[in-house]
């Protein structure tokens, strides 16, 4: 359960942090501990957080009401910037485009590396050894070479994709020039990383499902596909949930990279995406007053539809308990 | 002297595993026959250059109550494994009910096993865990299958028994050690397949906890009339519960048979130094009777002997038995017996005798073995003469 461990890890340790500060079971030893509490031990992450995070969140709040273009002094201009934001196409088509991401990316980041590391498991052994580090391997290659190479593979004049496509008779589609081809392209490109690393993540919640009820099962008479559907996939609710939660929320920034080294997201805004967009406001229009409203709204919105997902996982697992028997 | 080792079982505190019922159970009266005999021949089955099983013929008769025993590495869990079907043996073949099933799959053996570690769903409610084989086997077979209804009866019935009736909507981590061996017991019993197969079933049980849950298993395969085959290897524990104890040593058989006949007369050495605790004091013994050079080892029980006083002479009696004698080296105090360690030129042996009598470090043992509680064996081959 090494991919469910994240969210619930940190979870606990702020718990642990409240507790220790409360000095219930807190029986601090050194020296550090007594004089200044928790402080001591926090504030290396503290302070990095604050000049990483927190600093950064307030200064693009308060860039989003400037007029300002990192050259020329800023000037207040309330909330003109939000105006211009709300009445530009171009992010709503932006917003729209990173929905259908994130949709599309969604079964690539749960149900395929699933089946993938499920149908590794079933089979163990050194091809599937291979296999897993043959998928994890685009986990590890530089985004940057990454892209470019994809580039040339998929140029529609030179590149081997359609030299072979149209070696054995087919029309070579003109892939990252083609408006309805070039978003699947990234779409590919993103979720070639995606899977291995998912893949690998639910190999490891699989190790830690109990092989004897696979065992039990079978004496049960159950046949693979019911073992598989009722005795592996359930036990794997939990880091299926969060690397689709993850995925909802980060999408979006995992395209962001191939979109900017790969179509700058063209071809005729086919490609661009929310975080894209707040890119292009800042350094392709030095617009940064405008860059940061929308970095305000998208943020507002990714944390709405956060609390929104927690909502009604918490409702269905509440709900879920009791019915479950 | 067998009770030496069969510990009188001390009533269940509290609930028991198997309430004793006034009726017979319906959810237990499972085989109107009895069935479930096993056969094995000739099964080999090797890791590498390990031994698993070697096992020219092995027959677990049906009704009985079967424990495979010996050290760990003996084999016993292999063999377990190879009649649910979870593992194949290279050569040979196993029958159950006669049935040939030696390449048949674990789900259509006719057997239910119960695991060390209860090896429950855990994503599953106790209802669904004990319902779960029942469910399959209606899906399989709609035309043959039981009912929602049916089952959901025979789920009711069997946790009921097993005192799990108010416990069938929590989830495994929700019970107790002893709740979650009664939840996999159920779910292995309610599909009332003539063998049930337990691979060390109270190893994962509190100390005590463990004494009544082995009256409750006897108790269990008196009223579900099926094969009970069960997998340890604590001897105590094999010869409190076997019906038939089948003990193993590096994947071989060293002997057959019911509880008291491995431990009146152990078929060799390994048999005689394996069961009881303390084990069978063993030693060279030279007669002048024999022809030539061949050489024995004699065996005693620490508790069949009788102590005699150092000095004194010996009990008059038509057969004398054999007389040792020692220094003791460790006296131990274990409840109502002590222990004492001795030695002598020829080795160590160890002797029990009631608490009340005193005995020092160092002081002089002299101690009287009847005869008919002396074992005999070769020195070459261990085998008992």
């Amino acid at each position: 359960m090494a991919g469910a461990g994240a969210a619930p890890g940190t979870a606990q340790s702020a718990r642990d942090g409240r507790k220790g500060r409360g000095g219930r079971d807190g029986r601090v030893v050194t020296g550090i501990g007594t004089r200044s509490g928790p402080w001591a031990y926090s504030a290396p992450a503290i302070l990095s957080l604050l000049a990483w995070v927190y600093v950064p969140m307030v200064a693009t709040g308060v860039a989003s009401l400037l007029d300002w273009n990192l050259t020329t002094p800023a000037r207040f201009v309330g909330l003109a910037n939000y105006r211009r934001l709300l009445a530009d196409h171009d992010f709503y088509r932006a917003l729209w485009q990173t929905g259908s991401y994130v949709i599309m990316m969604l079964p690539l980041a749960t149900a395929v590396p699933l089946a993938l590391a499920i149908a590794l498991w079933l089979r163990p052994g050194r091809a599937s050894r291979v296999y897993r580090a043959l998928l994890f391997l685009p986990v590890v290659l530089a985004p940057a070479a990454n892209a470019v190479s994809w580039q040339f593979i998929l140029n529609p004049l030179q590149g081997v994709t359609n030299a072979v496509l149209v070696g054995v008779g087919l029309p070579g589609p003109g892939w990252l020039n083609d408006p309805s081809w070039a978003p699947l392209v990234i779409v590919a490109i993103t979720t070639g990383k995606i899977v291995g690393l998912n893949t690998l993540l639910f190999s490891a919640s699989l190790s830690a499902i109990d092989l004897s009820t696979i065992e039990v099962a079978r004496i049960d008479g159950a046949t693979s596909w019911e073992i598989v559907r009722y005795v592996v996939v359930p036990q794997l609710v939990r880091p299926v949930a969060l690397l689709g939660l993850l995925c909802v929320l980060l999408a979006g920034q995992w395209i962001f990279t191939n979109v900017a080294l790969v179509t700058q997201g063209g071809p005729d805004g086919s490609t661009d995406n929310a975080f894209y967009r707040i890119y292009t406001y800042a350094f392709t229009f030095f617009d940064t007053g405008t860059a940061a409203a929308a970095a305000v709204v998208i943020t507002g919105g990714v944390a709405i539809g956060y609390a929104a997902v927690r909502l009604v996982t918490g409702r269905i697992r509440r709900a879920g308990a009791p019915a479950a028997g | 002297m067998t009770n030496a080792v069969r510990p009188s079982e001390p009533a269940a505190p509290g609930r028991t595993l198997i309430p004793a019922p006034a009726r017979a159970n319906p959810a237990t009266t499972a085989v109107a026959a009895v069935s479930g005999g096993i056969k094995l021949r000739s099964v080999r089955k090797s890791y590498g250059s390990t031994l698993a099983a070697d096992l020219p013929a092995l027959d677990i008769p049906a009704g009985s109550f079967t424990v495979l025993v010996g050290p760990s590495g003996c084999g016993k869990s292999t063999l377990l494994r190879m009649i649910a079907g979870l593992e194949t043996p290279e050569a040979g073949q196993i029958h159950i009910d006669g049935r040939d099933v030696t390449t048949a799959g674990p789900g259509e053996r006719g057997v239910a096993i119960v695991f060390q570690d209860f090896a429950l769903y855990p994503h599953m409610t106790v209802a669904r865990n004990v319902g779960f084989g029942l469910t399959l086997e209606a899906k399989h077979d709609r035309r043959n299958g039981l009912s929602r209804a049916e089952i959901q009866r025979r789920v009711g019935d069997m946790c009921d028994l097993l005192g799990l009736g108010d416990k069938l909507a929590r989830k495994p981590r929700e019970l107790s050690g002893g709740e979650r061996q009664r939840v996999a017991l159920a779910r292995a019993l309610v599909r009332r397949k003539p063998v049930l197969l337990l691979d060390e079933p109270l190893s994962n049980l509190d100390a005590g906890r463990r004494a009544p849950a082995r009256a409750e298993l006897i108790r269990l395969h008196r009223e579900v009339a099926g094969t009970f085959v069960l997998v340890t290897h604590d001897q105590a524990e094999a010869l409190s519960l076997g019906t038939r104890v089948v003990v193993l040593n590096a994947g071989r058989l060293e002997q057959v048979g019911t509880p008291e006949e491995i431990w009146r007369r152990p078929a060799n050495l390994f048999v005689a130094r394996f069961l009881g605790s303390p084990a069978m004091n063993i030693l060279p013994v030279s007669r002048e009777a024999d022809s030539g050079d061949q050489r024995r080892l004699q065996g005693w029980r620490p508790a069949d002997a009788v102590a005699v006083d150092a000095a004194g002479p010996l009990p008059a009696r038509d057969d004398p038995g054999q007389v040792f004698e020692g220094v003791v080296d460790v006296a131990e105090f274990v409840g109502d017996r002590r222990v004492a360690h001795c030695v002598n030129d020829h080795g160590t042996w160890s002797v029990e005798f009631p608490a009340a009598t005193p005995v020092t470090v160092g002081q002089r043992l002299r101690v009287l073995v009847p005869a008919e509680s002396l074992h005999q064996f070769d020195a070459q081959t261990g085998v008992r003469l």
